[in-house]
């Protein structure tokens, strides 16, 4: 269903959205940065992961290689220890006469031992101890006459026939982080009956993780004992509050500590967002991290970010400048010429588009709306001109027309005079007051009479006419009943029926009210009018005539049983001087005013007049007019009036 | 329809169980039960483990309402808990082994059930460099405040078969560093985690003979009860037991956290020389596997008693089996 849409009589605000500029600014950037900007997240997003990978990647490569060096160390520490162990004779010689007062052999082997740590870096000290823990010789001096038998290390290192290494503890005694290896020494017949133990240094470990190849600024690596998860390597951050001996954790650490390794974003033991690369070092129980802050990490990705933010935000400027640009070309113009087709459909028609040197469609639209409204002055000013010439031959065929009905009006009364004259001295001779006269003349007069009567009704509808042409013809309004104005009109022409033979019935409706307003006379002209064609026309049946009333409205009804009128009749039979045709006019008689008479008194009174009629089985005349009372009862609207009055048939 | 239906069905199950869940859990009555332990000193680093069990609601998750009571000295002397116990003032007490085997012997009914130092931190320490190793004390002054320490010293000196006439031992009067420090004496005994640490905060570094390094060790922080409780109560010890533990493992996992906890019950400490100590004593209560822990074992009962002996406090022959039970602890290494 199309819809049409007012003009306005004034150019309006419309609503931005409305705008076309608008519309198409939005569609421009929708077109143009949406997918620029989805690019762009893409391109980013997946070159930021390309680089969180390989940022993970160099962190577990860090962390492959301390753990190599950890490896490293403790192998070598190992190595160490296995080659001082093959010296198996004089540990065990040490052991066997530890009781010897003068210490004879312990001291040979301090002077090996000593040897060996000085010769070592990565061993702080060596000592032997007795299945009870207590040392028997050592590096330093400060060792022996100590029990072992409460360290940690202790019990498992006479548990086992291979080289271990005690992961490293905070050792009282030391008042120091410790690692301790351990071998056992075996007596002659193969029982163990000592240990010789050496204390690594862990330093080295320390070392390890202060490297800090390839960490950046803010990057990392530690250790965390997994027997309380303290940091066995102090924190880059230690002065701001993250001491060694405090158990810390974190994704990475608890990851770490419970044997697993990988690398991932997450917050470290301070709670900051880092990247880290994380593993379980079995030999030393504990976790190493590798990290580095998420802020330099993902420096370079948060640069291009940026850069990419800025390239699109550029874009996106751009594009709006483009697209704005783009819309106001189309929509500027557009915007002239909608004001201009206001102003011209307000009657500005001098208004013209100034679309300026464009050449495209634009321009095109503008010119020919320009050549529209030449060729609109053009027409309108032909048109008015018409208009004038046309109101002037009007006025020359009105001032004719009121010559004509004046002067018609005078003839009609110069006319009626002599001819009331012969009707009144014919009726006088017909009624025998101016003697007697014998039947030819009498049939004569008749004929005079008769006559003159149709002439002075011929020449007083003339007169109506012409009154009403001129505008002289005013309707009165008082008040009637209708139901005896109907009584009158049955009266009138009861006299038609009873000669012709007809039934002739009147209807009234019981609820039309008892007084109406309006015109009785007109109302009377129009009925008779009415009642006499029907009769006119009617040779057998009957006559009705109904009075019924609807909401606002009462009616005349006048319906008869005559010849009918023909369907393209209808048309015409308003107008004045017209019948159905010639024979008809010929056949019943009359001027062919009667009806146009009767309508014009319908439409004065602000009424209508409509034809029902079949051809050959009757007519029904149906007059509407305004109910000038208060209105009928609605009830009633539909209700058949009951005949008050009947005309029976000849 | 049937799809509006179903909103509404969610809507009002979830209106429901809103309603449900936004109902305050009506609080489970739990009647805690009181206790209150008679610290054997002042507010300190010493006793951080039951002032972190008390802030951190640890004892409260064993059903138990702590009262802590300080120790020390008053005008009328030194509050002595095996007093406080078994008069009924408080509930537990802490003290050391030697201390609990001494009431024992004079028929005191208190027993230990508890063990927060799980090795002695008493120490000689000595500056001169010279002195690397036991046997080097041939011939120095050493000072040692009677009591305790002077039996330790006495049988470290007999351990290294160093005899009391190549040593001059002096009485120490007391609790400074200053006699070592001034030179007045080579070594001092006192304890690593406090005189230790004073020697450390001035820039020294000492040289450490940690008793229990050398086979002298005794228990200093026991908590013990009366026997009748621990006879007839033996849940609501253990309760206590457990909150010690967890008190403990919650200083090691963060030993500022502890402290800050300790200067809660006593703002006038100086916090950094208090945390200085707690992390010196850590090492202290860890068992020889590494863990935290408040067991004990018979050997260092045994010690303990042989010193008191040795020093003639009590007789030979006393049964010490009643001074401590192992019921509610892991034995300790």
């Amino acid at each position: 269903m199309s819809q049409v849409l007012a003009v306005p009589s004034q150019p309006q605000e419309l609503p931005f959205w409305r705008r076309i500029s608008f519309r198409l600014l939005a569609t421009n950037l929708l077109l143009a940065v949406v997918p620029v900007v989805i690019v762009a997240v893409l391109v980013v997003y997946s070159f930021s992961r390309q680089l969180a990978i390989n940022l993970q990647n160099e962190l577990t490569s860090l962390a492959q290689q301390k753990t190599l060096r950890i490896e490293e160390w403790l192998a070598s520490s190992q190595t160490t220890l296995e080659i001082v162990t093959e010296n198996t004779n004089i540990f065990r010689d040490a052991l066997e006469r530890v009781d010897d007062p003068s210490r004879l052999n312990t001291r040979v082997v301090d002077g090996y031992l000593i040897n060996v740590s000085e010769t070592d870096p990565k061993i702080i000290a060596l000592f032997l101890y007795d299945l009870n823990g207590r040392v028997v010789s050592a590096s330093e001096r400060r060792y022996v006459g100590r029990l072992v038998n409460r360290q940690p290390y202790f019990a498992a290192s006479l548990a086992t026939d291979d080289l271990r290494i005690e992961p490293p503890y905070f050792d009282i005694s030391e008042n120091a982080l410790v690692t301790v290896a351990t071998d056992i020494v075996e007596g002659a017949d193969g029982q163990p009956v000592g240990v010789l133990a050496a204390l690594l240094d862990t330093e080295t470990l320390s070392n390890i993780m202060f490297d800090r190849t390839g960490l950046g600024e803010t990057g990392e690596s530690y250790l965390v004992s997994g027997e309380n998860n303290y940091l066995l390597t102090p924190s880059l951050y230690e002065a701001e509050g993250f001491p060694q001996n405090r158990a810390y954790t974190s994704e990475g650490i608890n990851i770490a500590l419970g044997g697993g390794e990988g690398s991932s974003r997450y917050l470290d033991y301070r709670g900051v967002d880092v990247v880290g690369s994380y593993r379980y070092i079995p030999e030393i129980d504990s976790a190493l991290l590798v990290e580095i802050n998420a802020d330099e990490g993902y420096a370079v990705i948060n640069q291009i970010a940026a850069t990419s933010g800025v390239v699109m935000l550029v874009a996106i400027i751009a594009a709006i400048g483009v697209g704005l640009r783009s819309a106001l070309a189309i929509s500027n113009p557009l915007s002239k010429l909608t004001d201009a087709a206001i102003h011209l459909a307000s009657g500005e028609l001098d208004k013209r588009v100034d679309v300026g040197a464009t050449k495209n469609e634009i321009g095109v639209l503008g010119a020919s709306f320009n050549s529209m409204a030449d060729s609109l002055t053009s027409t309108l000013e032909q048109m008015q001109q018409a208009n004038r010439d046309l109101k002037v031959a009007n006025a020359k065929v009105r001032e004719a027309a009121r010559l004509k009905s004046e002067f018609l009006a005078n003839m009609s009364h110069e006319l009626r005079t002599p001819l009331n004259a012969i009707i009144g001295f014919t009726g006088i001779m017909l009624e025998g007051f101016a003697g007697e006269i014998d039947e030819e003349a009498q049939h004569m007069t008749q004929r005079v009479y008769e006559n003159s009567k149709g002439l002075l009704s011929l020449i007083n509808d003339i007169l109506d006419i012409a009154k009403i042409e001129s505008g002289r013809l005013d309707l009165v309004s008082s008040p009637f009943n209708p139901t005896q104005l109907s009584q009158q009109w049955y009266d009138r022409l009861e006299v038609l029926a009873t000669q012709k033979g007809l039934a002739f019935e009147v209807k009234v409706d019981p609820k039309l009210p008892d007084t109406l307003y309006g015109d009785a006379e007109r109302l009377t002209q129009i009925a008779v009018n009415l009642l006499s064609n029907a009769f006119k026309f009617t040779e057998e049946g009957g006559i009705t005539l109904a009075l019924t009333t609807g909401t606002g409205i009462w009616r005349i009804k006048v319906r008869d049983t005559g010849i009918g009128i023909p369907a393209h009749a209808k048309e015409y039979i308003f107008d004045e001087f017209r019948q159905v045709d010639g024979s008809s006019r010929r056949s019943y008689g009359g001027t062919g005013l009667g009806l146009a008479i009767t309508r014009r008194f319908v439409l004065m009174m602000g009424g209508t007049i409509s034809l029902e009629s079949e051809l050959g089985k009757g007519s029904e005349f149906i007059v509407t007019l305004p109910m000038r009372t208060a209105p009928a009862n609605p009830d009633h609207d539909d209700a058949q009036p009951e005949p008050i009055l009947t005309a029976a048939g000849a | 329809m049937m799809r509006s239906f179903t909103v509404l069905i969610l809507l009002c199950a979830a209106l429901v169980l809103g309603a449900c869940s936004s109902q305050p859990a009506e609080p489970t009555p739990t009647a805690l039960i009181p206790a209150s332990i008679q610290l054997s000193w002042v507010h300190e680093y010493s006793s951080s483990t039951v002032h972190t069990a008390v802030r951190e609601g640890l004892f409260t998750a064993n059903g138990i309402d702590p009262t802590l009571v300080v120790g020390g000295f008053t005008e009328a002397g030194y509050i002595d808990p095996v007093t406080e116990v078994l008069a009924g003032t408080v509930d537990f007490g802490m003290a050391s082994s030697p201390t609990l085997i001494e009431a024992i012997a004079q028929d005191k009914p208190v027993v230990g059930v508890a063990n927060i130092l799980q090795r002695s931190p008493l120490a000689l320490m000595a500056l001169d460099p010279s002195i690397q190793t036991p046997q080097d004390l041939v011939g120095k002054r050493l000072m040692a405040t009677e009591g305790g320490a002077r039996n330790a010293l006495n049988a470290f000196l007999a351990e290294q078969g160093i005899s009391q006439e190549d040593v001059t031992i002096l009485d120490r009067v007391d609790f400074g560093v200053d006699p070592l420090v001034n030179g007045e004496v080579d070594a001092l005994m006192g304890w690593r985690i406090n005189e230790g640490v004073s020697l450390e905060e001035q820039g020294l570094d000492p040289v450490f003979f940690l008793m229990s390094d050398y086979g002298v060790d005794v228990y200093e922080f026991v908590l013990f009860t009366s026997q009748e409780t621990a006879a007839e109560r033996p849940e609501y010890v253990q309760a206590v037991v457990n909150s010690v533990l967890a008190g403990g493992e919650a200083v090691a996992n963060n030993p500022a956290q502890a402290i800050e906890h300790t200067l809660s019950f006593s703002p006038e400490l100086d916090a950094d020389a208090q945390r200085l100590r707690l992390e010196a004593t850590i090492p202290l209560m860890r068992d020889a596997n590494r863990n935290i822990s408040v067991g004990m074992n018979d050997e260092v009962w045994a010690f303990s008693y042989s010193q008191l002996v040795i020093g003639g406090t009590v007789e030979d022959g006393l049964d010490i089996t009643p001074a401590y039970t192992l019921q509610f602890v892991d034995s300790g290494e």
